[in-house]
């Protein structure tokens, strides 16, 4: 039996029985560790405005170490605001830097808001 | 062979509803003007010389006939950096071989100006049919409008709003040189050449272009595409300002705010702020 595979509510079981021995312990422990070793994965969507529900206007995802191809066309993009992103299971890191789009009330820069996005992958 | 002239003038090629239209997008793409017979020799030249500068192309009278003086394209040019402009001195060749990704490579091309002044532009020349699949030229229409710096662009992928310059051969698109723009993806294993110019301004702005009967500045369009990434109208006053530039008539511009010129409406009367030098064109 790989005991580092168990579940919470096993583990307790087999303690609660006295047969949690200290090698499957580790071995559990060691397997949730590893389970969040993944590689990170990122999104940095460029949004219309400092809400995470508003519209995406760029849309970059970096996977598996490598910079994604995304579909030109928006309505291609798999999300199209950042909570939408969020409710696919994205955790958002970043919110926007405000300072950077008050530099001078007559200019701007960048395509917006930018939020970044990570998970791990599988 | 001989050395072409240093400058250069002709007849203008543009409409005041051109002009304002080139100030809102940064763009104008003139699909096929170039002959066939000459992209060919294009072709062929640039087979001999695969430098990423192949500049003795311009000692060829008939390049610089038939791209560099391209009768479509030098008239609006002549338009947009006004009479005696200075013609090129140097070319490059964007020579590259698919097929290959986009994933970045956004940018501003180097020693840009955010600016309302038209001193250059940018001129690009597809010797070759140059669909999508062979990865066209892409820009993001109005961008010229919204300062950024090329070394903040390079985590920027899709854009809202990107447009391909996929045309056939002999085509030529006219650029405002800060316009943010990348090479496309190509799907098919092909080489594509596309050479890359500048020409110069070397006299003051005028509105000394095609002039239109019907048009009225309190009225002209300038709802730029930059408007989707920046406060609403800001893009207009941006497109504006070009406008009143390019006219010669750069100190006349303002923008007091609300609804005053250059913001879009419906109105009874003449917008408050319309320049007044150009208020009875």
């Amino acid at each position: 039996m790989d005991e580092g595979r168990q579940s919470v509510d096993e583990l307790v079981a087999r303690l609660h029985a006295g047969t949690l021995t200290e090698q499957g312990l580790r071995a559990a422990f060691a397997e949730a560790v590893k389970s969040n070793s993944g590689c990170q994965e990122l999104l940095i969507l460029e949004a219309s405005d400092s809400s995470p529900a508003s519209t995406i206007n760029a849309f970059s995802h970096f996977k598996d170490g490598e910079p994604q191809v995304v579909a030109d066309d928006p309505e291609q993009w798999p999300y199209q605001t950042p909570l939408a992103a969020v409710k696919d299971g994205w955790r958002i890191t970043t919110f926007p830097e405000m300072a950077l789009q008050i530099v001078a009330e007559e200019e701007w820069h960048g395509v917006g808001f930018r939020f970044v996005l990570e998970r791990t992958s599988p | 062979m001989t050395l072409p002239p240093a400058t250069y003038d002709c007849d203008p090629g543009l409409t005041d509803s051109e002009v304002v239209a080139f100030c809102r997008n940064g763009y104008l793409l003139l699909e096929g003007v170039v002959p066939n017979e000459i992209n060919a020799k294009v072709q062929d030249y640039l087979g001999e010389d695969t430098y990423y500068e192949p500049t003795g192309i311009l000692e060829q009278n008939w390049f610089v006939e038939e791209v560099i003086c391209n009768d479509k394209a030098i008239g609006a040019i002549r338009c947009l950096l006004g009479h005696d402009f200075h013609l090129p001195v140097l070319m490059s060749n964007h020579r590259v071989q698919g097929p290959y990704n986009a994933v970045g490579g956004w940018h501003v091309d180097g020693n840009y100006r955010f600016s309302p002044e038209v001193q250059y532009l940018q001129v690009f020349y597809y010797p070759q049919d140059t669909p999508s699949e062979i990865g066209p030229t892409q820009v993001v229409p109005g961008t010229h409008l919204i300062p950024h710096k090329a070394r903040f662009m390079g985590h920027l992928n899709a854009i809202r709003g990107v447009a391909s310059t996929a045309a056939p051969a002999g085509s030529i698109f006219i650029t405002v040189y800060q316009i943010w723009h990348r090479r496309g993806p190509a799907k098919a294993k092909a080489l594509r050449n596309m050479l890359k110019y500048v020409y110069w301004r070397t006299k003051p702005p005028q509105r000394d272009w095609i002039r239109e009967d019907d048009f009225d500045l309190a009225t002209a369009d300038f709802n730029t595409p930059a408007n989707q990434f920046v406060e609403q109208f800001r893009g207009n006053a941006k497109a504006a300002e070009m406008f009143l530039w390019l006219c010669g008539e750069h100190e006349t511009f303002q923008n007091v705010g609300g609804q005053s010129w250059p913001t879009p409406a419906h109105r009874l009367d003449k917008p408050y702020g319309l320049p007044e030098a150009l208020s009875d064109s």
